[in-house]
């Protein structure tokens, strides 16, 4: 009785989280696509090549290879998917776009900072 | 023509067998009936009738000695069933739309407070679904995606944790990165807090007047 609550418990949460990161992904779309100004003939062909993208700097990221060895193999993910980038979208907006996933991330990074920002300030003994 | 005395002369020296007042006139015309005629059929002509019907049923119960058959209009009876399943379908038309206008109206309302649930509880989890539909498939609704939220909005929506996960996913150090991105100026206090210390006050003074 007491596992089977605990693995529904343990299922909630996963499904809370994926819902959770559901919710940023889909909003990472939507910045995305407003930023670089997709039209929907563009968009139908960028989001799968993104998708494709994303699962390849994933599989990077897992692996268990030096620091180094890590950021020259999404280095060269990134420069592969840019010219598939680029004939969808042209050069100069594939630049945007690399800049503005950057600073989607940078968002949610500030988002997280201004959050802890707030808690120290109402209670001060926890450090952030 | 021979004239209505004459007979009865004549059948009285005949010694008929005939009962008297055979001949008698039944009918009898309304006062003045010939001398107004002529007034009425031009009024009926120009359109003007001058015997309603309530006029007629008030005649029929209030005059006891006139004859019905002469008040009654041609046809009067004949008409009447006809007349009657008339005015029983004219009222059930109007029956029959009358309930098609509330039904239309009520369903309408219906309508209405369905697409208000809708719109108000849906709305949160539904507002970045044609999102969703993008990220997974070739469809895309446009428009939609383009009237979505500052990102800053929608930030505010969402978990801390929830927010670390998908940046550990994305290979992000998120201790490093937070820590990389506060400043001391949590640490640090603030500029009222300087003047609310007076040591730290007197410090202040001393080293801005020594500079």
């Amino acid at each position: 009785m007491i596992s089977a609550i605990a693995i529904a418990q343990h299922d909630l949460h996963n499904n809370k989280d994926q819902k959770g990161r559901e919710k940023i992904k889909q909003l990472y779309i939507a910045y995305i696509t407003q930023e670089i100004n997709l039209n929907e003939d563009e968009a139908e062909k960028f989001w799968p090549v993104h998708n494709q993208y994303d699962i390849e700097l994933k599989t990077t990221y897992k692996k268990d290879i030096s620091e180094l060895e890590k950021e020259e193999e999404i280095l060269s993910v990134r420069k592969k998917f840019a010219t598939k980038f680029h004939k969808i979208i042209g050069n100069e907006r594939t630049n945007v776009f690399f800049t503005k996933d950057r600073e989607f991330r940078e968002k949610l990074i500030n988002r997280l900072r201004d959050h802890q920002i707030k808690n120290y300030k109402k209670n001060p003994t926890t450090r952030p | 023509m021979v004239k209505k005395v004459d007979i009865q002369k004549e059948l009285s020296e005949l010694n008929s067998n005939l009962p008297s007042g055979l001949f008698d006139n039944n009918y009898e015309t309304p006062n003045n009936y010939f001398t107004e005629l002529p007034g009425a059929i031009i009024e009926k002509v120009k359109g003007i009738d001058r015997n309603t019907e309530s006029e007629l049923e008030f005649s029929v119960f209030t005059s006891g000695e006139t004859n019905i058959n002469n008040i009654v209009p041609i046809n009067y009876f004949n008409s009447l069933p006809k007349l009657i399943l008339d005015k029983i379908k004219k009222e059930r038309v109007s029956d029959s739309n009358r309930k098609k206008k509330l039904s239309f109206i009520a369903t309408a309302a219906f309508c209405i407070t369905l697409l208000g649930f809708i719109l108000f509880f849906g709305k949160k989890d539904n507002l970045i679904q044609p999102i969703n539909e993008l990220a997974n498939s070739n469809s895309l609704k446009f428009n939609t995606i383009r009237n979505i939220l500052t990102i800053e909005n929608n930030l505010e929506n969402i978990n801390d944790e929830e927010i670390v996960l998908f940046l550990k996913e994305n290979g992000h150090d998120i201790n490093a990165a937070v820590i990389a991105s506060l400043t001391d100026d949590i640490l640090l206090p603030g500029m009222n807090d300087y003047f609310c210390d007076q040591i730290t006050l007197n410090k202040y003074l001393y080293n801005s007047i020594n500079q």
